[in-house]
């Protein structure tokens, strides 16, 4: 019975894009991204037209920030939602963000990997100059291997997720 | 528990194969001339292994007649498989290898290349692959899988199979083990796997970046990227002892550490400059020099077996993207090897005489070959998936 149970949820796990298999020394994927093999696009920004963010100044709302060609800056015209969202994580004390580092896919991947860690950190401190406390984010690379878009400039981003993580 | 269910999922997911073939793209005017006689009783072709390995090779050009060379052959079956008996012989007739092996009846693609590999080496005088495996990163509906292959592609079998990215596969310098980055847990995380059994361990899963293992020439040590202190910074792993120790340090991105033949240095990509940039760390007085100055990103090097060479991910101030490049660390000349726009992950052959990369092609990620004097060119196109990350073994006999 046990492993009919086990069974079953494996398989789940698989339509669910065999995502969440544990939280190991960092943070939990994520269901969203996890898919993205099989098509190419993902199911998070579906709405996006352009490196636009149409939900930038909802607090609480998940975001996306867009990088230049392998920079980690913060762009400017990103502060007011940061600061929106990091207001949003001071008035919530017991909610958290994981904060996803990526890249676009040419170039090195190891060095991808380690540019999306630092974009990642770019965002989150900022967040945290804005007030935010660590305990509420968290942070991933995921380097070029979650791409969104066949456009190098729309992969280039980080993307912040509310959720328990 | 977690375990289990893992265990089961790997269980409910076909494992990915892909068959790749091998075809010479680009050989050279001057391959010697060589008379490959079909062997006698050749029923189960070895040489045809043996012909297409020599004129993958680019050195060789098999003919019917007037070759520089002839090797014959009798296959004789026994009640366990066969005995080969090879004859190579010179211009002159003169005879240069008589052998006789016996061999089961599944070895007979490892026979040929045993063959070719004598061949080769009484030939050039350089010690032949052609019984080295690849490793590499097959991506196909969505799964991921580390499968390792004989060099030419053939008898492919995966190591790990999984929903989540894998990346980075590096051989231990006895090709016993792989080291790999594996997100199956979420994040990125180094594993080490026993190439023959399958049985692995957990190496590194500290917060942030685990990445870009390489072994030492020792196989005592691992070197590796960690961002756990903040941006991503190389560090040693005792892999006796698991004890860590960072050897760069600073603000800039360091990675994609690969020690030199003799264990004193390692090459790493920095963007302390600007752009990532090949940087040589001299282990024993800590000294870290720039190495490359040709290009405007250059990345992933890895030094040639004999130590004279590096090769590289690189963009040139007039190159079209991302391409191949070979420096020689004496006199510094550098040398395009390839310049598809989108190439990736070079690793040398165990002989130096060649580089396994990844280019894009139609669209899809496959495997290529040069020659590391970029006049011999092969492709290894896979007929599913993207194939990525390709690293080829050392010598294994």
């Amino acid at each position: 019975m046990l492993k009919k149970l086990l069974a079953v949820s494996a398989v789940a796990a698989m339509l669910a894009g065999c995502s969440t298999t544990g939280s190991g020394a960092g943070a939990p994927v994520d269901d969203g991204t996890a898919g993205i093999q099989t098509s190419g696009v993902g199911n998070y920004g579906d709405g996006d037209s352009g490196l636009t963010n149409p939900n930038a100044m909802v607090p609480g709302a998940d975001q996306r920030y867009f990088f230049d060609f392998n920079q980690s800056v913060v762009h400017s015209s990103d502060l007011p939602s940061i600061k929106v969202q990091a207001h949003y994580l001071i008035s919530h004390p017991s909610a958290k963000a994981e904060l996803q580092g990526n890249t676009d896919r040419v170039g090195s991947r190891e060095y991808n990997l380690a540019l999306g860690q630092r974009r990642a950190d770019a965002v989150k401190q900022t967040l945290l100059l804005d007030g935010a406390s660590k305990n509420q984010l968290s942070t991933i690379s995921y380097g070029s291997e979650k791409p969104i878009s066949d456009e190098d400039a729309q992969n280039r981003r980080v993307d912040m997720k509310y959720g328990s993580h | 528990m977690r375990k289990l269910l893992l265990l089961i999922l790997f269980l409910f997911c076909i494992p990915a194969f892909a068959q790749m073939n091998l075809t010479l793209t680009q050989g050279i005017a001057g391959a010697m001339p060589i008379v490959i006689d079909k062997f006698t009783n050749d029923d189960p072709n070895v040489t045809n292994v043996i012909n297409n390995d020599l004129n993958y090779s680019g050195r060789f050009k098999s003919v019917s007649s007037n070759g520089d060379a002839t090797l014959k052959g009798t296959v004789t079956t026994t009640w366990s498989g066969y005995k080969i008996n090879f004859q190579l012989f010179g211009k002159n007739n003169e005879q240069l290898l008589n052998q006789t092996m016996t061999v089961s009846k599944n070895q007979i693609r490892q026979a040929g290349h045993h063959i070719s590999d004598l061949v080769f080496q009484t030939l050039t005088g350089i010690r032949g692959i052609f019984s080295t495996r690849i490793a590499y990163v097959l991506v196909h509906n969505g799964r991921y899988s580390l499968d390792v292959a004989d060099y030419d592609g053939y008898n492919p079998k995966p190591i790990l199979n999984s929903p989540q990215p894998i990346m980075s596969p590096a051989w231990s310098k006895d090709g016993r083990h792989i080291a790999y980055v594996s997100f199956e847990n979420g994040s990125p995380e180094i594993f080490m796997s026993n190439v023959a059994n399958g049985s692995r361990t957990l190496l590194s899963h500290f917060p942030g970046v685990n990445g870009a293992p390489a072994f030492s020439p020792n196989n005592n040590r691992l070197a590796l990227v960690l961002s756990k202190s903040g941006v991503a910074n190389i560090y040693l792993m005792n892999l006796a002892s698991k004890s860590l120790q960072q050897i760069t340090s600073g603000n800039a991105i360091n990675t994609e550490p690969s020690f030199s033949p003799d264990g004193q240095s390692i090459l790493f990509t920095s963007d302390r400059g600007g752009s990532p940039q090949i940087y040589r760390k001299v282990l024993p007085n800590g000294s870290t020099e720039r190495v490359s100055y040709n290009g405007t990103y250059n990345a992933r090097a890895s030094f040639s077996p004999d130590g004279n060479q590096i090769v590289m991910l690189h963009v040139g101030d007039n190159t079209n993207g991302y391409g191949i490049g070979l420096q020689d660390l004496q006199t510094g000349a550098y040398l395009t090897l390839d310049n598809s726009g989108n190439d990736q992950s070079p690793s040398f052959s165990p002989n130096g005489q060649m580089v396994i990369f990844a280019k894009k092609s139609g669209g899809d990620r496959q495997l290529a070959i040069v020659s590391t004097d970029g006049r011999i060119k092969l492709a290894l196109p896979s007929d599913v998936g993207k194939v990525q990350e390709p690293v080829w073994s050392p010598f294994l006999n």
